[in-house]
């Protein structure tokens, strides 16, 4: 396989990024149960889009085997020999494959660039990651810290410089280590150019944002299709501009309550967009974020449950942004939502140049 | 437009295969190549089936894929249960094919897929409870333990990496120093976690445990990394609170912290009277250089003579091992021989057998410990017996051994076909040992059974604490003249036979 990666590498800087913005800018819609189909058994080797990848463009006019929606589903359901294209009526029962076929006819004609120059130097095969609006991509990973101090990162205990060590000798010897600047438990999310976000399974909270990119992982990956870390640093490095990044304590009060010790249960994927959940104290949280009107932008669409006092949100003076919530009343820097407006409320995070 | 690309590896494999065999012997193992989408790097932390028969693959730089295996290797019909990329998936369960449990580096998580699409919708953690330092080398792996809870064992640090600025979990300056560090909670140990996510700290000494399973009898092993504290990489038999050698780990046990003590400059003498010795040990070079997940051979023959031993996968090497295990005296012992070793890449980090038992996959990552060596391989047991040793243990006065197929009787009972040595392996702040102490045993009295298929071999100077090497002649061949194809046992002497 090492000849692969190679090639894709070097097309990395072929990607039409014309076609990525325009995908970025695509409303997100709730999928045709044929688009479902087409994603979860046929992207992998066709592509998201059905560009093309190991497996034919779908979106041009070339028909390899038939092009009328009868044709199609007759290649779908028997395969093609000799071709990879797998007999899918022994996986898929005659509705899927009907519903598959609907997808694919509505694909042709739109032809959309190759598919295999589009993704590779996008996906996971390089170190170069990236989502899109219609495709989120969530990458558990060490982070950088952006920059946001200890008040932030409250919840983390300090690692500390050690001595360096001679395995040789078996002894501590002359040096120190320093510690790495960095997070254990990045949740990173890429929509594609428009909005990238960090957020904090340790803190439970969105770290930071950026646009125009998402992450370099070859520290932690190695270079090319990887498999051989880089050196002794393994954080990413945040590729684009930084939107918003946190800072401060916990800008959340809970009223009636001095526990809002952070816990992370988990998330569920809503349209293929993280929601994330997780405790702070006793009150639940959900918090789906996702892009705005323009790049950078952020919604935190945010629901709680077991607060009866409802919250108080204290405004950082120290953030580049622009925040403001839906719901509440908003006096100075502070914040207060009644137990009704805690149970659903928005708020928007625009970047202001600094 | 159409093109399909055949892997550039895969003509070499199948060449390799044809040239590792003995002219005109018929393969007993044929090992193949699984093909992906060009958009998948098979970095692969976990492997399983589904009771439907579609194999789960579990990957650091994709996310999970499913597909039903077909004969030809480059035509899995494969589909994305999830593209979410987990923290270096190190391991995973298969509940159904709506549920897997996936173990990373940060957590243990159930991933469902609750409206049936085939897509997982809900990721929801389970257990957090252990730290993580920032260091790249602080992967786990798991193992059902069969109440509905699991067994984990999770490795230490390396000081070929840092530490982070902010840690998860309390960080200990102690635990910090070393080449392999525990700087935080639970590095170095085994864990119970049970149904509801409560963790249990279970035992100590680990250095980079890649591989814990629970053999058809309940017991718990766990395979061991060579390096400092690891003259040779060790299978171990894990038992509640005991020691197993690797000090760092003891700056998270409350007892041992109490008593003041740097685990790093505790004497060797008193860390070898606190552990528990390994049940067997593969040396590296010859045998084994990185064991990894172990499995049970359950399949009751479907794949090949060896039912009920254990398989283990070696991620720096290009081959699996077979290991021997027996009851002696109250205590687990055996020996492992090379097993599959044509064919196959490096990096086989994770086993599973099909439904069938006919083949068993095994998943390779290299995951920054060597060249990179990313892929799936299957390795099926064509019915062609090969001629291996079967059995080995040991006897009052020796060991008795059986093969698989009828041995040449006359080279069998040659005393000049056994040479045996026995010697140990230094635990220290050394990256692995030589072999100690080495001394050349004889073999005495031979009987060889009638049938060809067993013999007893009087070895005098066996004593405990020491591994015997027995190196079987080339002369000695099976009856129908089959080279042995793995000559060369390693039988760990915990205890001999009362």
């Amino acid at each position: 396989m090492t000849s692969l990666p190679l090639l894709f590498a070097a097309m990395v800087g072929l990607a039409p990024l014309a076609v990525l913005a325009a995908a970025d800018a695509a409303p997100v819609q709730p999928p045709s149960p044929g688009h479902t189909v087409f994603v979860t058994y046929c992207a992998t080797c066709h592509g998201p889009e059905g560009a093309g990848l190991i497996g034919p463009n779908l979106t041009d006019t070339v028909f390899l085997h038939g092009g009328t929606r009868e044709d199609i589903v007759k290649t779908i359901s028997k395969g093609v020999d000799g071709k990879g294209m797998p007999a899918w009526e022994s996986i898929l029962n005659k509705e899927q494959i009907s519903q598959v076929a609907d997808h694919a006819f509505s694909l042709i004609g739109k032809n959309l660039p190759s598919g295999m120059v589009a993704a590779m130097g996008m996906t996971t095969v390089t170190p170069f990651p990236k989502g899109s609006a219609v495709q989120p991509l969530l990458l558990r990973t060490f982070m950088p810290t952006q920059g946001v101090g200890d008040e932030v990162l409250s919840h983390y205990h300090r690692g500390l410089a050690a001595a360096k060590y001679s395995p040789e000798k078996g002894t501590d010897i002359a040096g120190s280590v320093a510690p790495v600047v960095g997070v254990t438990s990045g949740i990173a999310v890429s929509f594609g150019d428009g909005l990238a976000y960090c957020f904090d399974a340790t803190e439970c909270r969105l770290l930071y944002t950026w646009s125009g990119g998402f992450l370099d992982m070859t520290k932690y990956w190695g270079a090319g299709a990887g498999g051989s870390r880089a050196g002794n640093d393994y954080v990413p490095v945040v590729m684009g501009t930084v939107a918003y990044v946190t800072h401060g304590a916990e800008p959340l009060e809970i009223p009636g309550s001095t526990d809002v010790t952070p816990h992370f249960t988990g998330y569920r994927k809503m349209r293929g967009v993280p929601l994330l959940e997780y405790r702070l104290g006793t009150v639940a949280f959900t918090q789906l974020i996702a892009p705005g009107a323009a790049p950078g932008v952020a919604t935190c669409a945010i629901t709680t449950s077991g607060a009866p006092k409802g919250l108080v949100y204290h405004f950082d003076p120290h953030i580049s942004a622009q925040i403001t919530c839906d719901k509440g009343r908003r006096d100075g820097v502070v914040l207060t939502l009644s137990a009704a407006d805690a149970a659903a409320f928005t708020l928007t995070i625009v970047p202001v140049a600094r | 437009m159409t093109y399909r690309i055949i892997p550039a590896g895969f003509s070499t494999v199948a060449l390799v295969i044809a040239l590792a065999l003995p002219l005109g012997a018929a393969e007993s193992y044929h090992v193949e190549t699984i093909s992906f989408p060009p958009t998948v790097v098979p970095e692969i932390g976990g492997l399983g089936f589904t009771s439907e028969g579609e194999l789960v693959v579990a990957m650091r730089r994709f996310g999970i894929l499913m597909a039903k295996p077909t004969a030809d290797p480059a035509a899995f019909p494969w589909r994305a249960f999830s593209s979410d990329l987990l923290h270096n998936i190190c391991g995973l369960q298969v509940v159904s094919k709506r549920e897997l449990i996936v173990s990373s580096m940060d957590e243990l998580t159930r991933i469902t897929d609750g409206d049936g699409d085939g897509i997982a919708d809900s990721y929801q953690t389970i257990c957090s409870a252990w730290g993580m330092s920032g260091n790249y080398h602080e992967t786990n792996t798991i193992a059902p333990d069969g109440s509905g809870g699991w067994w984990m064992a999770i490795g230490t640090a390396s000081h070929n990496g840092s530490v982070f600025t902010n840690t998860r979990g309390e960080f200990s300056a102690i635990g910090r120093r070393g080449r392999n560090f525990s700087a935080v909670p639970w590095k170095g140990w085994i864990a119970h976690i049970d149904a509801k996510g409560v963790f249990t700290p279970w035992a100590k000494g680990f250095r980079a445990p890649n591989g814990i399973a629970v053999g058809p009898d309940g017991k718990l092993w766990v395979t061991d990394n060579q390096g400092d504290w690891r003259g040779a990489s060790p299978l171990f038999h894990i038992q509640k609170d005991h020691f197993y050698g690797h000090p760092s780990s003891l700056v998270w046990d409350p007892a041992f912290a109490a008593s003041g003590k740097d685990p790093l400059n505790l004497p060797v003498a008193e860390i070898e009277g606190m552990r528990t010795p390994a049940a067997v040990e593969f040396p590296e070079g010859f045998m084994c250089n990185s064991p990894s997940e172990p499995i049970f051979d359950q399949t009751g023959g479907r794949f090949g003579p060896f039912a009920g031993q254990m398989i283990v996968g070696d991620v720096a090497g290009t081959r699996l091992l077979r290991v021997m295990l027996e009851e002696v005296d109250g205590v687990m012992q055996g020996a492992c021989v090379q097993f599959v070793t044509h064919g196959l890449r490096a990096g086989n980090n994770r086993l599973i057998f099909s439904p069938d038992g006919a083949t068993l996959y095994t998943g390779q990552t290299v995951r920054g410990w060597g060249a990179p060596s990313e892929s799936l391989q299957r390795v099926t047991f064509t019915g062609t017996v090969p001629f291996e040793v079967k059995t080995i243990s040991l006897r009052k006065d020796g060991f008795s051994c059986s093969f698989t197929k009828p041995v040449d009787r006359t080279a069998a009972a040659d005393p000049t076909c056994w040479k045996l040595s026995k010697y140990h392996f230094g635990n220290t702040h050394n990256y692995g040992s030589p072999p100690l102490d080495t001394v050349a045993l004889s073999a005495g009295a031979i009987v060889v059974a009638l049938d060809g298929l067993s013999a007893t071999v009087a070895v005098a100077g066996l004593e405990p604490g020491r591994i015997v090497q027995v190196d079987l002649d080339p002369r000695m061949k099976s009856a129908d003249g089959a080279t042995l194809e793995h000559p060369q046992l390693c039988y760990k002497i915990n205890r001999l036979q009362p």
